[in-house]
C-alpha cells in the first residue's frame, strides 16, 4: 500500500471501521440498508473533554499496565514453542492434506520438523526449544498459548488484527483504548509509549500507535531509538524554573481562550494537554529514560553489557522503568518485519532469538522480583506463525535457503503476569502445527481477555463519534478466555 | 449492460450513462477472465462490517440481492470449502444461487417455500457452519435470513460456469472506473437550504467580501447539506479569511500591511484581488509544489538504511515542479513532461536549449523512488526500484494501489497481475533490468556551453592564481635553502648545493654524509612541506593566499547535473510477467498498455512496442539472461526511444480517462478541506471510501479539463466559493466529521508551513527560491539541524552554520530520507516510502518540548523580539500589538494588551533577579535587556500557541 508510513489520521478519523468497511457502510447507506442513517443525531454541541487522569475500571482489575513485545513478521512457533514429534518423524516427507500456503510460487509440501530441540522446562514441564534458553528459565511464570488463530493473512492486516481488533487500517490500537478507558497513573510521562528499533520503523510505521478514531490525546508517543530518547527536555538556562512556568501559564491562558472560540475541537484540547505533559516531562523524563541509574547486575541481567542484546535489553529495561512510573502501555517493536522468515530460517531465526531472548526473560524476572509482575501484563508474540512445510526461495541455491511461509491458522504467543496463569500451556494445534484445534484463541478473544484483565469489558468499551459507535472488539463471538486466567 | 436494481436514483444515472457507452464485448470477456476471485475480499469484509451497522430488520426488503449482499458473506466464510477448492465439501458449491439450489450431497441448500427450513440457513443459524471458531455475525445471519425469506433473489441471470465470475459486475461497476458524469450543478431554486437563515444570504450578498453569489461548488455542497438537514455556516470574518487564504495559497501568513490593506478595501472585488495577488506570488509555487513533491515522493537520498546516499542533484526536479506551478503549467502537460519529457525532445538533446533542460528535469519524477542499487546492485534491488516507481505512478496519477498486483492479482481491485506488468511495460524501456545503471551513473550533464566556458574560465583563473602563489612560495623556500647553505662554511657550500640538488637515490655516500652533517639543508620540496617549521609566519601567509584560489573556484556556476530518464532504444527489454513478482521467474510476455479496467469505453489501442519479430513469435526468455533483452528494431530514422511513455501520457490526458482528472482535483480539494471528496486520495479502488460528493468530483474534474487543466483556475474556484469562506466554528454535533462541509475544518499547519510561518513572523525569512538545498546534519546532541556536519579526524567537530540560508523556506532544506530536519520531523513530515498522498498530523508532547526548549525556537523568538522592538523602541504596548498582529493577523483586545504588558513586566523583573554574572554584566550595559528577554519570551508564547499552529 502506497504511503502508509505517511499515515493518514484525517481520513482515518473519519473511518472508524477502517479502509473498506466504511466504503461498505456507504454502499449500504445508499441502498437504504444502513440503520445509522436514521439514528438520532444530537442537536447541540456538547462540551467534549478528554484527559489522561486515572480512571477506575468498572470491575476490579488484575492488570494495571502492559508491556507488549510485538514480533512483527511472525516467529516460527514450530521452532520455538510448539513441539510436534510427528513433524520430526516425518521430516522430509510430503505433507498430506490441505495446507494454507500464502506464497504458492515457492510452496512445497515437504515437511520440515523443528530444527532445534525441545525440552521440558521448569516445574511445569512446558516444552520450549533450545533457541530460547532464557525463556526456558521462566517457564513457570508464563502462559504459553499454542492455539492462536486469526486467519487474517499477511502482515499488515495481521498487525491490525492483533493490535486494533480487525484486519483493516485506521482503527485505534489497544494502547489508545486503554488510555481512553483508564487514563494513566502518571501525568508526567507519555502514558502510551512505542519503543522502536534503531534500524528503522516497524512495518506500517506510525499506524502501529495510532489512536484511529479516538481523540488524538490517546495516540502513542514514539521514543527515539537512540540517546537522547527524548529531545529538548532541558529548557535554556535563562528560562529554567519560574520563568518558563510563567510563559507556559500565559500560553495556556491564550490557548484556552482560543479553545473557547472553537469548542469541540479535540485537537486543541490535546495540544493544551501536551504542553502540560511536556512541562512535567522536563522534570521526570530524563530520569525515567536514564538506565545508567540501574545497577550493574540489572544491566547484565538484561544483556546490556553485550552487543547482541544491548539494544533490546535497553528497551526492555526502559519499558520496566516506564511501567514503574505509571505508564499504562508500552510496546516494543522490531524493525520492518524482521521475524518473517520465508528463507534462511536456519541462520536468521537464531539471530533474532539471540537478540531478544535474554532481555525478554529478564524483563519478566525483573518485574517479578520487584513485585510488579502481578499488575503488569507482559506479552510476547507476533501477528502470525509459520507453516510446517518448507518454502523454497526462487533463484540460486533455493534449497539451501529454505524458510517457512505464513501461518495464521495456528500460532503461539506467551504472556506473563497481569493475572494470567504461570507455568500453563493453553490449547493445541493439530499434529502438524498448522491449525489450532483445541481451545482456539482468536485475536478477538485475545483482546477481550486483555481488556478483562484491566477490569474492562470488550462489549461495553465503546466510543461515540457523532452517530457512530466504535469499539476495539467488534466480533460478537469474542469471549474472554477464562482458562488462561489464574 | 445490466446494473443492479439496488441503486438509488443518483447512482442510477451513472449506471445509465455507463450503459450507453459502447462496451467492447471482447474486452468485457477478457476482463472477466483476468483475475482470481479473491480480488474482492475487501468488499466482503467491508460488507460484513457494514452489516454490523445494519440490522436486517431495517433493510429495505426489495433491495437485497445475492450478488451485492449475500455473495460477499459467503465468499468470506464459505467459498474456500464450498466453491474454490477442486473437491467441494459435501459436493456443495455456494458460489451461485443456482448451484445452491441444486445443492450437494445433502440435497438443496435453499428452500424457497419455507426459507427457515433451508439447509443453508439451518446449518448457519446453528453455528454448525462454517466450521472452526469464526462464525457468521448476527447481522450477517440476519441478512442471509432475510434474503432467503425474499426468495433468494439475484440481480441478474447467473452464468453457466461459476468460475467465469472472476470479477463481478459490482466490481467492474465500481464508481471510480466509470466515465466522468457530465451533470450541471443543482439548480439554485432547488437549493433553499436555509430559508430560515437570512443571515447567511445577507452575509453572502451584502457582506463586504461578497462575490457573485454561490458558485457551482456551493450548489453541489448545498445540495448535500439540504439532504442531511444541514446548512452553510456563516462566512468567517475577514481577518480569518485573509489568513486562511494566504496560508492556503502560499504557505505563509499575511503581513500586517496585507491585513490592513484587505480590511480597508470595501469594494466587492477585494477578495478576488487578494486571491489573484496570492496566485501570482512566486510563493504559491513553493506551497503547491511541495504538495506535488509529496505525491512524487521527493527526497534527497536513495533511501538506504544505515548508509543512505545523498542525491545532491535532486533539487533540479524540485525547481522544475515549483516553476511549473508558478507558470501554471497545465496539468496534462505537467504530467506528460514528467512521464515522458525525454520523449518530447525535438531534435537531438541540446544542452543550450532551456526547453530540453526543462523536459529532462521533469523526468526526475521517475527517478524519485527509493533505489538501493548504488550499494546492492542486484536483480532484486533493481526490480524493487522499478516496483517503487510504479507505486508512485499508480498512487500519484491513477490514484490506485497498483503495486498490490505485483505478485498476485490485486486483492481488492479488478487489476490482475498481467495488467500490472502491462502497465509496467510502458516503463520497462526506461528501467532495463539487465542494462541497469546505478543512480550515480545515470546523471546527465546538461551544463550549457556558456556555463561550461564560464566554469573553465574560472578554473583557468584559479589555476593562474594558484601557480603564481606557488611560484612565490617556491621562491621563498629557495631563499630559505640558500640561507641554510650559506650557514655552512664557504668552502663546502658548492658541495652542499650539488649534493642537495642530486636526486636522493643517486647521491654518493660522501654526499649523504655531508647532508647528514647539515640536516637543515633540504630540498625545496621538503622545505615547502615543512614550511611551518622553517618559517611559520610565511606558512600562514601562503595558507591565507591559497584560500583565494578556493574562493575563486567557489564562484563557479554549478554544472547542471540532472536526474533524468534516459531511455535507449537499443536496450528495450522484453516485458514479461514476473511470477509471484520475482524478477528471476519471468513468465509470459506482455504488451505495454493501460490497466484494462481503465480503458473500458475508451480508445484502448495498444501502445507502441519495440519487440523483435523473433520475440513476437512467442519465444519466451529468461530475464536472467541478456537474451531477455530484445534486439532493437530501431533504424537511424527512428526516434531514440520507444515512445511508450509519451503515448501513455497522451492516453492519460486525452480527456476520457476515468481517474487522472478526478485524482488531481481531489488531491487539491483535500488540501483545503482536510479530506478529499473521495477521502482516500491515493486509493480510488475498493479499499478507498467512495466520494461524499461524487457529482461535484466529476463536475470539477470535467471542468478542470475543459478549462485547460489549469490548476490556478481550480484554486480560484475553490477559494472563491462560499463553502471555502465559511467559518470553522462548529455549530452542533450534526456533522461531527464535517463530511458534508457545513463549516471549514480547523487545520493544523503542516510541518513546513509552521516553520515557514515562524520565519515570517519572526522576520527571519529568506524568501529566495531555486537552487541547491541547504544542507542538514546531525549535531552533537543527536538532533538533525540546518548546516553541514563537520568532521575532524573522523570525529564530530560541530555544525557549519548556513548563514542566511538557514532561514530559507522548508522546501529548500535538504531532505534525505533518513535525516529529516528535527523540527520538521517532529511536526509530522511524511516519510517518503515511496511517496505520500495524504499527510497526517499528530499532537504529542515532543512537539511541545520543541516549542518550549529547542535552540532554534529560542533563536527565532529572540529574532522576533528584535524585529518588534526595532519597530517601536519606545512603546511597549505597540510592540505587543505588532507581535500579535504579525503572528495572528488580528489586533489583540485592549484587555489582552494590558495582560501581556503585565506579563512582560513581571518576567523582566524576574530576569533582573537572575544572578548569572555574565547576564548581570549585560544588564549593566543595556538595562532594557531584561525587557527584551521578556518580550522574546512573549514572542515564543505566541509562536507556540494554538492560534499560531491552527488555521481556522
Amino acid at each position: 500500500m502506497s504511503g502508509y508510513l505517511c499515515s493518514r489520521r484525517h481520513w482515518l478519523q473519519s473511518s472508524a471501521y477502517g479502509l473498506g468497511s466504511l466504503g461498505a457502510a456507504w454502499l449500504l447507506a445508499r441502498d437504504g440498508l444502513l440503520a445509522g442513517e436514521s439514528a438520532p443525531i444530537k442537536p447541540v454541541l456538547e462540551p467534549k473533554s478528554f484527559d489522561l487522569l486515572p480512571k477506575t475500571p468498572p470491575r476490579p482489575a488484575k492488570a494495571t499496565a502492559m508491556i507488549s513485545m510485538f514480533m512483527i513478521g511472525g516467529p516460527s512457533q514450530i521452532d520455538l514453542f510448539d513441539p510436534k514429534p510427528e513433524l520430526t518423524k516425518r521430516d522430509g516427507e510430503d505433507f498430506v492434506g490441505d495446507i494454507q500456503f500464502d506464497n504458492a510460487a515457492q510452496a512445497s509440501r515437504r515437511i520440515m520438523g523443528p530444527q532445534w530441540k525441545f525440552r521440558p522446562r521448569g516445574q511445569c514441564g512446558m516444552e520450549i526449544s533450545d533457541l530460547l534458553p532464557h525463556l526456558a528459565e521462566i517457564a513457570d511464570d508464563i502462559t504459553l498459548i499454542r492455539s492462536m488463530h486469526s486467519a487474517v493473512n499477511n502482515h499488515l492486516p495481521g498487525i491490525y488484527a492483533l493490535n486494533t481488533g480487525a484486519g483493516v487500517g485506521g482503527r485505534a490500537a489497544l494502547g489508545s483504548w486503554l488510555l481512553h478507558a483508564l487514563g494513566a497513573e502518571t501525568q508526567d510521562l507519555p502514558a502510551y509509549v512505542a519503543l522502536i528499533h534503531p534500524s528503522g520503523l516497524p512495518l506500517i510505521g506510525g499506524e502501529n500507535w495510532t489512536s484511529g478514531a479516538l481523540p488524538s490525546l490517546y495516540q502513542g508517543t514514539v521514543v527515539r531509538p537512540k540517546e537522547p530518547r527524548i529531545l529538548n527536555l532541558d529548557p535554556p538556562e535563562h528560562l529554567r524554573g519560574a520563568a518558563q512556568r510563567a510563559q507556559l501559564d500565559l500560553l495556556q491562558d491564550i490557548n484556552r481562550a482560543h479553545l473557547a472560540e472553537f469548542p469541540g475541537e479535540d485537537d486543541l484540547q490535546a495540544r493544551i494537554a501536551s504542553y502540560e505533559l511536556a512541562g512535567r516531562m522536563q522534570a521526570s523524563a530524563s530520569e525515567a529514560f536514564d538506565i545508567s541509574r540501574e545497577s550493574q547486575a540489572t544491566l547484565q541481567m538484561y544483556g546490556i553489557d553485550r552487543d547482541v542484546t544491548r539494544d533490546y535489553g535497553t528497551r526492555c529495561l526502559i519499558a520496566r522503568r516506564l511501567v514503574e512510573r505509571g505508564v499504562r502501555y508500552v510496546q516494543i517493536l522490531n524493525n520492518g518485519q524482521s521475524w518473517d522468515h520465508h528463507s534462511s530460517i536456519a541462520t536468521e531465526l537464531p539471530k533474532r532469538c539471540e537478540e531478544i531472548d535474554q532481555p525478554a526473560a529478564a524483563l519478566v524476572q525483573d518485574l517479578k522480583q520487584r513485585g510488579l509482575l502481578d499488575s503488569t501484563l507482559v506479552h510476547w508474540g507476533g501477528e502470525m506463525g509459520r507453516l510446517p512445510t518448507i518454502q523454497v526461495p526462487v533463484g540460486e541455491g533455493g534449497m539451501a535457503r529454505v524458510g517457512r511461509d505464513h501461518n495464521t491458522y495456528g500460532f503461539s504467543m506467551w504472556v506473563a503476569g497481569g493475572g494470567f496463569k504461570g507455568g500453563y500451556v493453553h490449547g493445541a494445534t493439530d499434529e502438524f502445527s498448522h491449525h489450532a484445534v483445541e481451545d482456539v484463541v482468536t485475536h478477538h478473544d485475545w483482546l477481550a481477555t486483555l481488556l478483562n484483565q484491566f477490569g474492562l469489558s470488550h462489549r461495553d468499551m465503546k466510543f461515540q463519534i457523532g452517530a457512530r459507535t466504535v469499539s476495539l472488539v467488534e466480533n460478537p463471538s469474542a469471549n474472554v478466555v477464562e482458562k488462561l486466567l489464574a | 449492460m445490466s446494473h443492479t436494481t439496488a441503486q438509488p436514483p443518483h447512482l442510477m444515472d451513472a449506471g445509465q450513462i455507463a450503459a450507453t457507452l459502447p462496451l467492447v464485448s471482447s474486452a468485457r470477456k477478457r476482463l472477466a477472465q483476468l483475475a482470481a476471485l479473491r480480488a474482492a475480499t475487501l468488499l466482503a469484509a467491508a460488507l460484513m462490517t457494514g452489516a454490523l451497522l445494519c440490522p436486517a430488520s431495517e433493510a429495505a426488503e426489495t433491495e437485497l440481492t445475492f450478488e451485492r449482499h449475500v455473495r460477499p458473506i459467503l465468499k468470506a466464510h464459505c467459498f474456500h470449502c464450498h466453491g474454490e477448492a477442486d473437491e467441494r465439501q459435501g459436493g456443495l458449491d455456494v458460489r451461485l444461487v443456482r448451484t445452491l439450489t441444486t445443492g450437494g450431497d445433502s440435497g438443496t441448500a435453499i428452500d424457497r417455500a419455507n426459507s427457515e427450513d433451508s439447509l443453508l440457513w439451518r446449518r448457519v443459524a446453528a453455528d454448525e457452519m462454517p466450521e472452526g471458531p469464526k462464525k457468521l455475525s448476527d447481522s450477517e445471519k440476519a441478512i442471509l435470513q432475510k434474503w432467503l425469506a425474499l426468495g433468494a433473489p439475484t440481480a441478474r441471470p447467473e452464468p453457466e460456469d461459476p468460475n467465469e465470475v472472476r470479477f463481478t459486475e459490482e466490481e467492474l461497476e465500481h464508481w471510480a472506473f466509470q466515465p466522468l458524469r457530465d451533470a450541471p450543478p443543482p439548480r439554485p431554486d432547488e437549493l433553499t437550504p436555509n430559508s430560515d437563515a437570512p443571515r447567511d444570504s445577507d452575509a453572502l450578498l451584502a457582506g463586504p467580501t461578497a462575490i457573485a453569489g454561490q458558485t457551482a461548488i456551493d450548489a453541489f455542497i448545498a445540495d448535500r447539506l439540504t439532504e442531511h438537514g444541514l446548512r452553510f455556516s456563516p462566512e468567517a470574518d475577514r481577518a480569518t479569511l485573509l489568513r486562511r487564504v494566504t496560508y492556503d495559497l502560499t504557505g505563509l501568513p499575511p503581513t500586517p500591511e496585507e491585513v490592513t490593506e484587505f480590511l480597508s478595501d470595501a469594494t466587492p472585488q477585494a477578495w478576488e484581488r487578494v486571491v489573484d495577488r496570492l496566485l501570482s506570488s512566486p510563493q504559491y509555487g513553493v506551497r503547491w509544489g511541495r504538495n506535488w513533491l509529496d505525491v512524487a515522493g521527493y527526497a534527497e537520498s536513495d533511501g538506504i538504511v544505515g548508509k543512505d546516499r545523498v542525491r545532491p542533484h535532486a533539487w533540479r526536479y524540485r525547481d522544475y515542479v515549483i516553476h511549473a506551478m508558478n507558470s501554471d503549467k497545465p496539468y496534462d502537460q505537467f504530467l506528460t513532461e514528467q512521464l515522458a519529457g525525454d520523449e518530447m525532445l525535438e531534435g537531438p538533446r541540446d544542452v543550450n536549449n532551456p526547453r530540453h533542460v526543462e523536459l529532462l528535469a521533469a523526468t526526475g519524477f521517475l527517478r524519485m523512488a527509493p533505489d538501493t542499487t548504488e550499494v546492492e546492485n542486484n536483480l532484486n534491488e533493481r526490480n524493487q526500484a522499478v516496483a517503487e516507481t510504479i507505486k508512485v505512478v499508480g498512487s500519484a496519477v491513477l490514484g490506485l494501489t497498483v503495486g498490490c498486483a505485483q505478485c498476485h492479482d490485486h486483492r481488492y481491485d479488478p487489476v490482475s497481475i498481467e495488467d500490472y506488468y502491462r502497465l509496467r511495460a510502458v516503463f520497462d524501456p526506461a528501467f532495463p533490468l539487465q542494462h541497469w545503471r546505478r543512480p550515480s551513473e545515470r546523471l546527465i550533464d546538461l551544463t550549457d556551453d556558456a556555463t561550461r566556458q564560464e566554469i573553465q574560465r574560472i578554473e583557468d583563473e584559479a589555476v593562474k592564481v594558484d601557480e603564481e602563489i606557488k611560484q612565490r612560495r617556491h621562491d621563498h623556500c629557495q631563499a630559505i635553502q640558500d640561507r641554510e647553505i650559506n650557514a655552512a662554511p664557504e668552502e663546502i657550500r658548492q658541495e652542499l648545493r650539488t649534493a642537495i640538488d642530486t636526486e636522493e637515490a643517486k647521491r654518493s655516500p660522501e654526499q649523504k654524509a655531508l647532508l647528514d652533517k647539515w640536516p637543515k639543508v633540504r630540498t625545496i620540496g621538503w622545505i615547502i612541506g615543512q614550511l611551518v617549521e622553517y618559517d611559520q609566519p610565511a606558512f600562514r601567509k601562503f595558507e591565507e593566499e591559497f584560500k583565494q584560489v578556493e574562493a575563486i573556484r567557489a564562484t563557479k556556476p554549478l554544472a547542471r547535473m540532472i536526474m533524468a530518464v534516459d531511455e535507449s532504444r537499443d536496450r528495450v527489454p522484453q516485458s514479461v510477467v514476473f511470477f509471484r513478482g520475482d524478477p528471476a521467474s519471468p513468465k509470459h510476455p506482455v504488451e505495454p498498455g493501460e490497466l484494462p479496467i481503465l480503458t473500458r469505453g475508451r480508445d484502448a489501442s495498444l501502445l507502441p512496442r519495440t519487440v523483435s519479430d523473433q520475440l513476437q513469435t512467442g519465444e519466451t526468455h529468461s530475464a536472467e539472461t541478456s537474451s531477455g533483452e530484445a534486439q532493437s528494431d530501431a533504424t537511424p530514422s527512428q526516434p531514440p526511444t520507444t515512445g511508450r511513455r509519451l503515448a501513455y501520457a497522451r492516453q492519460l490526458t486525452d480527456g476520457t480517462h476515468p481517474l487522472v482528472a478526478r485524482v488531481a482535483v481531489n488531491r487539491i480539494w483535500q488540501q483545503y478541506f482536510g479530506r478529499g471528496l473521495a477521502p482516500n486520495t491515493g486509493d480510488f479502488g475498493f479499499a478507498g471510501q467512495p466520494p461524499s460528493h461524487p457529482e461535484l468530483l466529476d463536475y470539477l474534474a470535467l471542468d478542470f479539463m475543459r478549462g485547460g487543466w489549469k490548476m490556478k483556475r481550480l484554486h480560484k474556484q475553490i477559494v472563491m466559493s462560499r463553502t471555502y469562506r465559511q467559518t470553522s466554528r462548529r455549530d452542533g454535533d450534526a456533522d461531527p466529521e464535517n463530511i458534508w462541509l457545513s463549516r471549514m475544518p480547523l487545520r493544523r499547519l503542516e510541518a513546513e508551513a509552521l516553520r515557514d510561518a515562524m520565519l515570517v513572523v519572526s522576520g527571519a525569512l529568506n524568501g529566495s527560491i531555486d537552487g541547491p538545498s541547504v544542507p542538514v546534519g546531525e549535531d552533537g546532541e543527536g538532533k538533525t539541524v540546518i548546516g553541514k556536519r563537520l568532521l575532524r579526524d573522523g570525529l564530530y567537530a560541530g555544525i557549519e552554520p548556513a548563514g542566511e540560508q538557514e532561514f530559507r523556506r522548508s522546501v529548500y532544506i535538504s531532505t534525505p530520507r533518513t535525516l529529516a530536519l528535527d523540527m520538521l520531523e517532529t511536526f509530522d513530515l511524511p516519510a517518503m516510502t515511496p511517496n505520500c498522498t495524504q499527510r497526517s498530523t499528530s499532537t504529542v508532547a515532543t512537539q511541545a518540548l520543541w516549542l518550549m526548549n529547542d535552540k532554534q525556537m529560542i533563536a527565532l523568538s529572540d529574532r522576533m523580539a528584535e524585529t518588534v522592538w526595532a519597530s517601536s523602541p519606545a512603546d511597549a504596548s505597540a510592540r505587543i500589538r505588532l507581535a500579535w498582529m504579525r503572528a495572528f493577523a488580528v489586533q489583540p483586545s485592549a484587555s489582552e494588551v494590558e495582560r501581556f504588558q503585565q506579563f512582560i513586566e513581571q518576567q523582566a523583573e524576574r530576569f533582573r533577579q537572575d544572578s548569572n554574572a555574565e547576564w548581570q554584566k549585560t544588564l549593566a550595559e543595556t538595562p532594557e535587556a531584561a525587557e527584551r528577554r521578556a518580550l522574546a519570551g512573549f514572542c515564543q508564547v505566541l509562536l507556540s500557541s494554538n492560534r499560531m499552529l491552527y488555521i481556522p
